[in-house]
């Protein structure tokens, strides 16, 4: 009887001891969880607005006619975004954040009748990036959904 | 005489369940003080670091963008900001908030960014983050203000002093 009861008393301080290292574990691993998935999120939205940097970037250096066709993501860590280019630079939104990638300079069109605007670009879709050139003698780039 | 060794035994037992009560009880006092302390500062670890990846990334809240477009532009760039490590000290009791009052200080290194206006942004949201996560760790957010300064745990009190850059 004497040993079963030390026996349970250990057990017993085993399993306190065992219950607050784990709460404070629990803790720190949902906390650090979080934080990993929010640092996900961030890494992949800055990822995507450099990645239609470059394109554009790209298609501009490649001269008249010089073409790129770009995909982009359903979703940015299971939130939506939109993405907005101009001749600024492409502005990423999501989940109450942006951020901005920058551009060389140059004229961004929707269109085809290359008319100065912003152009939006939303998830899951296909967008050709055409340089053109106007009349003005100026390489234009025209970004449209496919 | 089987009656009398009985007798005996449990007084040992009971004079050994009570020390180890005390025991147990004088440690969880201190368990609980050490283990509280150790959750804020992986706390603290965790908000700093999400405070970085925010530099880091350069993706901000909606209203630090546009102000950060308009009076500091060369934050919209992501920064190369690493948390080097974080120190606090104990100021004593402080009868205001009838808790332990902590100051946190975070040293970090942006070999990046040079200037200074924008290494305090950088440190102002390092700190932040690092205060919002106390709060949110210790479900303390009603108690503090909208910059969670200070922040409360349940038995301490965290202020955070300026990122030391090194």
């Amino acid at each position: 009887m004497d040993c079963h009861g030390a026996l349970s008393i250990d057990f017993l301080f085993s399993i306190l001891m065992v219950i607050v290292v784990m709460g404070s574990l629990s803790t720190i691993v949902s906390d650090g969880m979080d934080m990993a998935k929010q640092s996900d999120e961030l890494g992949n939205a800055r990822m995507l607005a450099e990645y239609i940097a470059e394109a554009i970037d790209q298609t501009y250096s490649g001269g008249n006619g010089h073409g790129i066709r770009i995909v982009t993501p359903p979703q940015i860590g299971g939130k939506y975004y939109m993405v907005t280019v101009n001749s600024s630079g492409v502005f990423i939104k999501t989940g109450g954040r942006g951020g901005q990638a920058h551009l060389v300079p140059q004229k961004i069109s929707g269109s085809l009748s290359l008319n100065s605007s912003d152009v939006i670009l939303l998830p899951g879709k296909t967008y050709y990036i055409l340089n053109k050139k106007g009349e003005d003698g100026y390489s234009w780039i025209v970004i449209r959904p496919e | 005489m089987n009656m009398g060794s009985k007798g005996q035994l449990t007084a040992e037992y009971i004079i050994t369940a009570g020390f180890i009560f005390l025991i147990v009880y004088a440690m969880i006092f201190y368990i609980g003080e050490a283990n509280e302390l150790n959750q804020v500062m992986s706390a603290v670890r965790i908000g700093a670091a999400e405070g970085a990846s925010a530099d880091n990334m350069a993706i901000y809240p909606d209203e630090t963008f546009k102000d950060y477009q308009k009076e500091r532009p060369g934050l919209l760039n992501p920064s190369s900001v690493k948390i080097v490590k974080i120190d606090y000290k104990n100021l004593g009791f402080n009868l205001t908030y009838d808790k332990v009052k902590i100051q946190l200080r975070i040293y970090a290194s942006a070999p990046s960014v040079k200037d200074s206006g924008y290494r305090n942004c950088i440190g102002d949201r390092i700190n932040f983050y690092a205060r919002k996560s106390i709060a949110e760790a210790f479900q303390t957010q009603n108690l503090s203000n909208s910059v969670f300064n200070p922040a409360f745990s349940d038995r301490y009190v965290f202020t955070t002093r300026d990122v030391q850059w090194i």
